[in-house]
This record gives C-alpha cells, sequence and structure tokens, in this order.
C-alpha cells in the first residue's frame, strides 16, 4: 500500500511547529500504524532526509497509554476500542493521505514533533486519585465482600490506561473522563469510600488548576476512548462532587 | 569477589521471621536524613518506593517513561499467585513454595523462594486495601483460576490487566507519597551509569530525556527496579522501551550477574508475521484454561494449511494432534511455560507447524460448545478482541495460532537473600534480580515477586543496610566519582553520535535478535553457541563501522537511547551466550540439546551445576569471570520435574 | 478585587439548575399561552395577563427569572470562554469522533435563543413595562402579530431551535447532576426530548391556532 503522511513537525517546546509531507510505499496491511513510522523513520535515518519523528510508544499492545497520535481527525485513529499501537495499516485504502497531530491541549504541552508531555495526569492522581494506604497492617482480602456488579463496574473504570484520548478528542480538551474514571472505580469500593469526598474535591481542584476545559456534554471522549469507559462516570464524578459540597471532609 | 548469599540460620519456615526480629533498625527520626534512589516504577519499584516513603525515608524515583503507570508491569495480563487456599483446594505456603522451586526445575534459593510464598498472602490483602478490584464470585468474595505448573487455583486477577491494576495500585500508593512529599519523582530520565563512593553505590548519573541534560542524584543505598533484558531478542514481548542497560552499567562497576541465560519462552503468543515487525504480543497463559493446543496429526494436512488449502475446522477431530494432552496427561494445556514452548517447537521443527510453519492452534471450540459463547466472552472477551484486532480473525469461530516468543529473564544481578548486589549499598528488585524464579518463572509469579520484594522484603532489608549509614551524613554530588562517571557517559554518547554509518540502530538491533533467537533461542548447542559468538562479535564490528545515529545529546533523541541500550545489549549477548555454553546440562528455560531425555525432556545434572552461576566484568571484551554460589536444598526433595 | 473560585463542576451544576427552572418556566408560559385558543374574546387570557402584570409576588418572580437568565448565559458564557483557552492551538483535521452533536450547537442555539428572545420582547414584554409602544391588550396584540406571516415563521423557527437547545440541555442536566447511569440512562434522553417536544408543540399550538384563525 502506499500513503501520503503529513506529519506535524516541531523542534522542541518553543520551536514553531509545522506540517511535513512525506510519501511511503510497500507497506503491507497487516503493518500496524507505528509499525509504518518505523519504516518512514528508518529511510529518514537511511537517507539521511530528516531527524526521525519522535513519536511515544512502548508497550505497543494497548496497555501502557504510552502512544497517541490524532489521525484524520480522530485520536487513536479510525477505530473503535483501540490504542494508536493497535491500529492497523488494513483500516486505511490504499493511496490515503494520513494526517498525524499531537495530542492538542493547554494542559499537555508538545516536547517534540507528536510527543507531548502528560505529566498533568499524574498531578490529578497525586492530587488524591488513591486510597490511602500504608504497607501493611490491612485486613484480610477477604473480610469485606464486595458485590460482584460494584467489583465489575470499578474494574471497567480502573481500566483507564491514561493515554489522553479523551482530552484529545474533548472540544474542551476537558479530563473529565480520566478524572470520572479514577473516582468512580475508588467510590464504587468499600475501601475507597472512606476518602471519597475529600478526594474528589482534590482531584477536581487540581484539575482545573492545570487548564483543563469544563464537559460539556459532547462524550467524543467515551466514543474515543480506547478501553470503552463510558460516560456514566462522568455522571457519577458530577454526583459525587455534588455530595461532597454536602458531605463532611477532612479539610473543611 | 565472594558470593555470600546471607542466608538466615535455623529452619526454612522460620528464616524470614527470624530475620525480622533480629534485623537493624532506623529511628524515626533518622529515616528523613537518609536518601534512597529507586530506578524504574514497575511493580516492585513503584511498591518499593512507596512504602519506604511512607516509612519515612527520603525517596528520588526514577523511570523513562512520562509516567509511573507505563511501566511493563503493567501488560501483565493473566494473574497474580498467593497461598490464600480460599478455594480449599490443599494450597500452602509450603505448596506454593514447592510448586515454585519445582517450575523453576530446582535451580533457584531455597530461602528466597520460601520468603515469597511466605508474604504471598499480604501482597493480596495490601491490593485488595489499595482498591484493586480482583475479580469476584456472586458472593462478593474474590475469585480464583490455575495456572500453569499448578494443581491447585491460586491465581487472583482482575479480567486480562491484572498487572494494569496491580500497578495501578502500586502507582496509586507511589502518588500519595509524592503528594505527602517523602517521594520525589523524575519522569523522562534515563539512567546512565552508577557512582560508587568508598566502595558503596552512592548515586546516579541521569539522562533527562526530554533536554539530553546529564543530572547528578546522591544517596545512602540504591534500587535497581528496572526489569529485564529481554529486548536483547528484539522481538519478545516486552515494551519497547524495556532495555537491561541500567542493569548493564551496575555489572560494568563490579556487579554480579547471575544465570543470564535462562530466558523464559512463553508458549502462547501471536506468530511473527512480516520483517517490519516490531514485537510480538502475548496471549495469557490463562487462555490455556480452556483452550486446547493441537497440531495436524498428519503432514499432509498441515502442509495443506500452510498453502492455504485448508482451514482448521476443515481438520476433523480424530485427525488433530492435542500434543501436549498425549504428552502430558497429569498437567495438560497447564505443563509450565517452558515445556509448552518446547513441545510446540518440536512439533513445528518436524513439520506440523500452521500458519507461517511456526505456529500451533489454541482451539477454544470444545470450551465454547460446554461453557457457551457467553462465558467465554466474560472469561477472556478483552484478549479475544485483542487477538482480532492484530490478526484480522476470529477466535470465536477460528482457533489462534500461537508460537513462542521471547517473554522474561530469570536470570539478572546477583543478590543474596536481602536482594543486595555484590556491590554494598546496590539492592535490585524484581526482574532486574536473578532471585526466586530458578531456572522458569511459573505464570503468575512475576507480579507476585515484584510486589514482595518491593513492600515486605526491601522495607526490611534496607533499613538493615541503612541502620549505620547516619554516621555518614548527606552524601552530595561532588567529587571525582561523580565527575569521573559523568565524563563516561559523554564520551560514550560522543562514541556514538560521530558515526555516520548507512544503517539504524534498529537494523542491527534486529541483526542482534535475529541470531540471538536462533542460535541462543529456545533450543542450544555447542555449535550454535559458538556460531552466536562469532556472529555477534562480528555484528558489533560491523555496528560501529557502519551505524548512524542522527542528532545530538542536547535534546529529545530516541536514537541515541536506542544505540546506548544496543550498545549494552552486544555485550549481553556476548555473557549470555558465555553462559549457556557453561552450563553443559538442560533445565527450565535453558534448554541444550545435548542434554535430553530419549522422550525430548530436559536433562539437568545436579551433581556438577546445582549452583547459581555469577559472572563477574573484566572489561570490555574480556571474556568474564565466574563464580558459583552452591544451592543447598535442605528442606526439599530434589526429584526429576515430571508432568506426565 | 477577589473573584470567588467556582471550580468547574459546580458552575456546570448552576447552569444545570437554571437550565431546570427556566424550562419549567417555559411549560408554565405554554400553558398560558393555551388560553388564547380558547373563543372567548381573549377573557382568560387578558384576566391572567392582568394578574401577572399587577401582583407583586410575580414582579418579583420577573426579577427571578430575568437574574436566572442572564446568569444561565454569563456561566455559560464563561465555561465557553476557559473551554476555549483549554485548548490554544487546535487540529489542522476536523474531529470525526462520533459525539453528540447537540452539545455543539448548545451555544449558537442559545445564541439565536437571545436574539429572539429581544425580538420578542419587543411585541410583549417590554410594551408591558413601557419600553416599546404596542397594544397591551396581549390577547389582540397577539392575534395582530401572528397573522403576519413572516413573524408567525420567525416564531416557529425560534420553537424549533428551543427544542433543540432543550433537548440536548435536558439529558445534559441529568449528566450534570449526576443522575445518569446505566439504568435510566435511555429512558432519561427519552424523557427529554418528550418534554421539550410537548412544550415547542404547545407554543407552535397557539401560533400556529391564531394564524389559521382557530
Amino acid at each position: 500500500m502506499r500513503f501520503t503522511l503529513h506529519i506535524w513537525r516541531q523542534e522542541n517546546a518553543r520551536a514553531k511547529g509545522h506540517f511535513e509531507t512525506y510519501e511511503i510505499d510497500n507497506i503491507s496491511p497487516d503493518c500496524s500504524f507505528l509499525e509504518m513510522l518505523d519504516i518512514l523513520n528508518e529511510r529518514l535515518i537511511n537517507d539521511r532526509i530528516a531527524h526521525p519523528v519522535c513519536f511515544d510508544n512502548d508497550c505497543r499492545e494497548g496497555i501502557c497509554g504510552m502512544c497517541g497520535l490524532y489521525i484524520n481527525g480522530r485520536p487513536h485513529g479510525n477505530d473503535d476500542g483501540i490504542t494508536t499501537c493497535q491500529l492497523h495499516m488494513r483500516k486505511f485504502h490504499d493511496g490515503d493521505d494520513i494526517w498525524i497531530e499531537p495530542w492538542r491541549a493547554k494542559a499537555f504541552p508538545i516536547i517534540r514533533d507528536l510527543v507531548v508531555d502528560r505529566s498533568a495526569f499524574d498531578k490529578i492522581i497525586q492530587a488524591g486519585g488513591y486510597i490511602s494506604t500504608t504497607t501493611g497492617g490491612v485486613p484480610d482480602a477477604n473480610s469485606i465482600p464486595i458485590p460482584k456488579h460494584k467489583a465489575d463496574m470499578a474494574m471497567d473504570a480502573a481500566s483507564c490506561i491514561g493515554c489522553g484520548a479523551c482530552v484529545a478528542a474533548c472540544k474542551n480538551a476537558s479530563a473529565m473522563l480520566f478524572v470520572g474514571a479514577k473516582v468512580s472505580h475508588l467510590a464504587l469500593l468499600p475501601q475507597g469510600k472512606i476518602e471519597a469526598a475529600d478526594r474528589v474535591k482534590r482531584m477536581v481542584a487540581k484539575m482545573d488548576e492545570l487548564g483543563f476545559g469544563n464537559c460539556t456534554n459532547t462524550y467524543a471522549c467515551e466514543a474515543e476512548c480506547p478501553k470503552l469507559i463510558k460516560r456514566q462516570n462522568i455522571s457519577r464524578l458530577n454526583r459525587q462532587w455534588i455530595a461532597s459540597l454536602f458531605g463532611r471532609d477532612r479539610n473543611s | 569477589m565472594k558470593l555470600d548469599p546471607k542466608i538466615p540460620n535455623g529452619p526454612l519456615a522460620e528464616k524470614w521471621t527470624k530475620y525480622k526480629a533480629t534485623q537493624k533498625l532506623v529511628n524515626p527520626a533518622n529515616k528523613r536524613k537518609l536518601d534512597i534512589i529507586v530506578v524504574g516504577t514497575g511493580l516492585a519499584g513503584a511498591s518499593a518506593a512507596a512504602s519506604l516513603g511512607a516509612m519515612g525515608f527520603n525517596v528520588d524515583i526514577f523511570c523513562i517513561q512520562d509516567s509511573p503507570r507505563r511501566a511493563h508491569s503493567i501488560a501483565a495480563q493473566g494473574g497474580i499467585n498467593a497461598a490464600k487456599n480460599y478455594q480449599n483446594d490443599g494450597d500452602s505456603v509450603e505448596r506454593l513454595f514447592r510448586d515454585t522451586i519445582k517450575g523453576g526445575d530446582y535451580r533457584a534459593r531455597e530461602a528466597n523462594v520460601y520468603r515469597l510464598a511466605e508474604v504471598s498472602g499480604a501482597i493480596i490483602d495490601q491490593c485488595v486495601a489499595q482498591g484493586v478490584p480482583f475479580a469476584r464470585d456472586y458472593g462478593g468474595l474474590l475469585d480464583n483460576r490455575s495456572f500453569g505448573g499448578a494443581q491447585v487455583s491460586r491465581t487472583f486477577y482482575a479480567k486480562g490487566q491484572t498487572g494494569q491494576q496491580l500497578l495501578l495500585g502500586a502507582y496509586g500508593a507511589l502518588s500519595r507519597e509524592i503528594n505527602r512529599g517523602t517521594v520525589r519523582f523524575h519522569e523522562r530520565c534515563e539512567m546512565m551509569d552508577l557512582v560508587i563512593k568508598d566502595g558503596r553505590a552512592r548515586g546516579i548519573i541521569v539522562r533527562n530525556l526530554v533536554t539530553g541534560d546529564l543530572e547528578r542524584f546522591a544517596a545512602h543505598a540504591v534500587v535497581l527496579a528496572t526489569g529485564g533484558y529481554g529486548n536483547l531478542y528484539y522481538l519478545s514481548t516486552n515494551a519497547m522501551n524495556s532495555n537491561g542497560s541500567a542493569a548493564w552499567v551496575c555489572h560494568r562497576k563490579g556487579a554480579a550477574f547471575a544465570n543470564p541465560c535462562y530466558v523464559q519462552i512463553h508458549p502462547t503468543c501471536i506468530p511473527v508475521h512480516g520483517d517490519y515487525q516490531s514485537k510480538l504480543t502475548l496471549m495469557s497463559e490463562s487462555l490455556r484454561n480452556d483452550g486446547r493446543i493441537w497440531v495436524p496429526k498428519k503432514k499432509e494436512d498441515a502442509e495443506a494449511i500452510r498453502a492455504g488449502k485448508l482451514r482448521a475446522n476443515d481438520i476433523r477431530e480424530e485427525d488433530r494432534d492435542y500434543y501436549l494432552e498425549r504428552r502430558y496427561p497429569a498437567f495438560g494445556n497447564l505443563v509450565p511455560r517452558d515445556v509448552a514452548s518446547r513441545a510446540a517447537k518440536e512439533r513445528c521443527d518436524a513439520g506440523y507447524g500452521v500458519g507461517t510453519g511456526y505456529a500451533v492452534y489454541l482451539d477454544f471450540a470444545d470450551a465454547i460448545r460446554r461453557l457457551g459463547k457467553e462465558a467465554i466472552s466474560e472469561k477472556y472477551g478483552n484478549l479475544f478482541q485483542m487477538y482480532q484486532k492484530i490478526t484480522d480473525e476470529n477466535p470465536y469461530e477460528t482457533p489462534m495460532m500461537i508460537y513462542p516468543a521471547i517473554h522474561y529473564t530469570m536470570g539478572g544481578l546477583w543478590v543474596d537473600y536481602e536482594l543486595q548486589t555484590t556491590i554494598p549499598g546496590l539492592f535490585a528488585a524484581g526482574e532486574a534480580n536473578f532471585s526466586d524464579h530458578g531456572a522458569n518463572r511459573l505464570g503468575a509469579s512475576a507480579l507476585m515477586q515484584g510486589l514482595a520484594d518491593g513492600y515486605f522484603v526491601l522495607p526490611y532489608t534496607l533499613q538493615n543496610y541503612l541502620a549505620d549509614q547516619i554516621n555518614v551524613g548527606k552524601i552530595t554530588t561532588e567529587g571525582a566519582e561523580f565527575d569521573e562517571a559523568e565524563n563516561n557517559v559523554r564520551q560514550r554518547f560522543e562514541r556514538l553520535l560521530k558515526t555516520s554509518g548507512k544503517h539504524s540502530v534498529d537494523f542491527y538491533h534486529k541483526k542482534l535478535g535475529k541470531l540471538m533467537w536462533e542460535y541462543c533461542g529456545m533450543a542450544r548447542n555447542t555449535e550454535s553457541l559458538t556460531k552466536a559468538k562469532q556472529l555477534v562479535a562480528a555484528l558489533e564490528e560491523d555496528f560501529w563501522k557502519d551505524v548512524f545515529v542522527p542528532g545530538t545529546a542536547n535534546e529529545f533523541n530516541p536514537e541515541l537511547e536506542k544505540a546506548c541500550r544496543l550498545e549494552d545489549y552486544f555485550e549481553l549477548a556476548q555473557l549470555v551466550i558465555a553462559d549457556a555454553m557453561h552450563r553443559e546440562e538442560s533445565c527450565g528455560g535453558h534448554f541444550r540439546t545435548e542434554h535430553q531425555t530419549a522422550d525430548g525432556e530436559t536433562l539437568r545434572d545436579d551433581e556438577h551445576f546445582m549452583y547459581v552461576a555469577a559472572w563477574e566484568y573484566q572489561g570490555h571484551h574480556q571474556p568474564e569471570t565466574m563464580e558459583k554460589e552452591p544451592l543447598n536444598y535442605e528442606h526439599i526433595h530434589i526429584a526429576t520435574r515430571n508432568y506426565k | 478585587m477577589n473573584i470567588p473560585k467556582i471550580h468547574s463542576i459546580s458552575k456546570k451544576i448552576f447552569v444545570a439548575l437554571l437550565g431546570v427552572f427556566l424550562s419549567i418556566f417555559l411549560l408554565f408560559h405554554a400553558a398560558a399561552n393555551l388560553c388564547i385558543l380558547r373563543q372567548d374574546g381573549g377573557a382568560w387570557y387578558n384576566a391572567f395577563c392582568d394578574f401577572m402584570g399587577t401582583n407583586y409576588v410575580i414582579k418579583v418572580f420577573e426579577i427571578i427569572l430575568l437574574g436566572a437568565f442572564l446568569l444561565h448565559m454569563v456561566l455559560t458564557i464563561w465555561i465557553a470562554f476557559t473551554n476555549r483557552m483549554a485548548r490554544p492551538k487546535g487540529y489542522h483535521k476536523a474531529q470525526r469522533s462520533k459525539t453528540h452533536t447537540g452539545s455543539k450547537l448548545q451555544v449558537w442555539t442559545g445564541i439565536l435563543i437571545f436574539v429572539c428572545l429581544l425580538l420578542h420582547f419587543m411585541d410583549f414584554y417590554f410594551v408591558k413595562i413601557g419600553l416599546v409602544n404596542g397594544n397591551l391588550n396581549f390577547y389582540e396584540q397577539a392575534h395582530e402579530k401572528f397573522q403576519i406571516p413572516h413573524i408567525a415563521i420567525s416564531y416557529l423557527v425560534f420553537f424549533v431551535v428551543v427544542w433543540f437547545h432543550m433537548r440536548h440541555g435536558f439529558a445534559a442536566m441529568f449528566q450534570t447532576l449526576g443522575l445518569y447511569n446505566y439504568k435510566y440512562g435511555k429512558a432519561i434522553e427519552i424523557f427529554g426530548i418528550i418534554f421539550a417536544t410537548v412544550v415547542c408543540l404547545m407554543f407552535t399550538a397557539v401560533v400556529v391556532g391564531v394564524y389559521f384563525g382557530l
């Protein structure tokens, strides 16, 4: 297969970026999207055309959340429930024009080319996205039974990989699905209920501070989430937030 | 070099209790004056840093990715073992210990393995308290499944994403400590060298991968939790950025490297399908609970399938060879990984392979008939979906095709009972050390070991080491040792960036991987290893002549990162080959074709090789010297590993 | 001056609550309008308008309503503004994700409603408070205006816009107030559509009825 690639190139955070066009040929339809970029980079290096295109990737099996490209108007490309590394070239047509852009959000500054800094997500988690435990001194694992459907819902919310596709897809660059998933995961479990009010307050405050937008109920996040995390989690986040306004918590 | 495993005296079951009761402690006020560096944020690193931070130590933690949550522990699918005996099926600490020793083909240290089994239950308690959403049954209690090498159900799981959930649990605990200020997190930083002062590990040099700046960090102790070196083989189930370099620079500085030839080959991976391929995807071992592995019984059928004339479903039941069930009736499809991998290779080499000829079937038709499509989809839905995305085939209708691939390295930095390497003050945890799995790791044991090391071992043993370090005072980043280490790293970059050949780093890495897989992979012999040794040396020479590393050291430059790692792999490859060559026996993941039984099983030589081979670096291109740590089995009766 | 910090979700909750308030008002407004269709020469309707024009409780309520309306607007504009700030540089390729279009239209339908509302006020409310000259008998005023084709059509367009705004607003309100869940999600959406449709049909009935002289 052959493609015309339009790739965002930007040397570093301060540089002004631009699109560069590359032609690429002889790509197998079984090739993954990132392997196609590997092939391009190989050529850029061998023929001394340019510095290879930088893009984040690691596990290449859809779980680490490292990769994330905005491909032809969709985060992670034109398929549902996948990360960029799980996108295969058979999803494209021979001769296609492919536009590849980095995630765009104030909270995700560009590092180089298609690599962005997502440490904002870590900061939100550090603000309270955990259950405060220290090692040891915890009760037996089976001492608190958890209804299966609750555990399953918590699991679905917890499957977030922190890739940032929700922010990239949202017209407001909102992180509500990411925050909603973590708040839901922990609020659904008895262990997480104790700090629930405090947690949601701190995480939302941090989210606002970092410059993410508001949710305006477009649900592009849900459509693009590689782990198919549902918008019900945003609803639960809102519910938790309202409850926290009336509930008692450590800081008030 | 003197190897002292420092195993406490006394009966096996009391060793760890006794150690904890008599070890030295640091008083709470002094803890914050002691600095610890942790490299790596996987299960072992994150859990260690979180635990140490919570205890009050001053911790700096580093990772090469943009977040601690990216570490490759996240990709573990199947589960984590623990001797909880929730299923009332006869499990116990003793049994988990025995299974692990046997699974490791009697090449692991008894005391370490017993401790691992002993703390396994506490790991599950800890994770549940952190909010890890393990699978539960309808009564709300924890569910289990079984894994290879065990006849009990002791594996806890969270869908097919157990590693992810455990890592996110540890990441949560770590995030809490970062928020409290006891741990400082450094993202996108790669450890380039270890700094030794007065014979003790006192700091590291890291490269900030965004700016390219070299930075110095000093501490009273350094913990290495940087994972294994499976990417030596290029195609593996490891992540693209997983590498062995941090461990290797420590080895260069004097830390012994143990059992490098023990690499695990996972039987159920999606087969290789093209030259451009960058990695192999694992299909969880849990699939073997319900999937049945087979190849055609008749060679002509296999040939027809390969030619595309027949499909799997056209082969009648009586013409299928369920070779694992045939050869190992007691364990069937749930034999340990090394056994299953070799059996697949044996069938494919004999000409019965399907697909490209290097694949076998993993068939769910029986399970779907028995349990219904719903139940199978509930259990393995995400794995099936993953398979379909990659191969474009529907595993509910046609059997999956699988083939073994490099997955895990049992070898690693030599550590004593306290997880301390031969460099005082340098500790190694998780896959980076060699300790608990012997010559073969059982499924769902890596997660157990990583978390055991981080949550329940290092917090004790590090404290024991640090107890007298309070007298040393603050360690600074000044001094000749730091200058020299930093200069060496700079020179290394210069050397690599000077190159101006016509091939990329990946070009050489692929070649290295391929030849290692071919000559030092699933089966080895004197001839293949000799060949591998020459080919690696030749390839390394060619690399220096003809590689091209673009860009500079002062920018975000993934090519330079890869080049440094590959440079280390060339040396590491030689060590793996040397170790494989010297070990004239077959055990676990190390299979020497000269040493096998009449029916193709591994043939150990306990008389001559019942030891840990710890290698010492002697300089670039110098053959390394080997020290033996004898394995004394006091508790367990040694037998031939038998899964029939 | 210290601007009090209102968190993003709180802002949205205010917008949603104000939306609920305005929706209820619309329902009452529409119900009252239906009196016009009574064949009583406007007796009921004018009596009602008279009550609305003189009762002090209603006057206070009127101010609250106007305030609610303005606050609903100000908050949404504030939200839209921060949302713009959250992505300083946009994408080259237009978004192709599957989304609820209602949300993207919401600001625009909102602005359109504001403009239409001003025109609507020119016909009625501003007349009442004496800003604009006109017939104070709203029954006659309505008959006068709605029989002019372009005004009648404009009103119908207005109602369609209101329908779109309410349909999305209703579902979004449930989501924002945390009431949307796996069990009732679909039902809530359908209820929202029914509510918006009923209210808009009631308004439409009056305009169409008057136009055709029923």
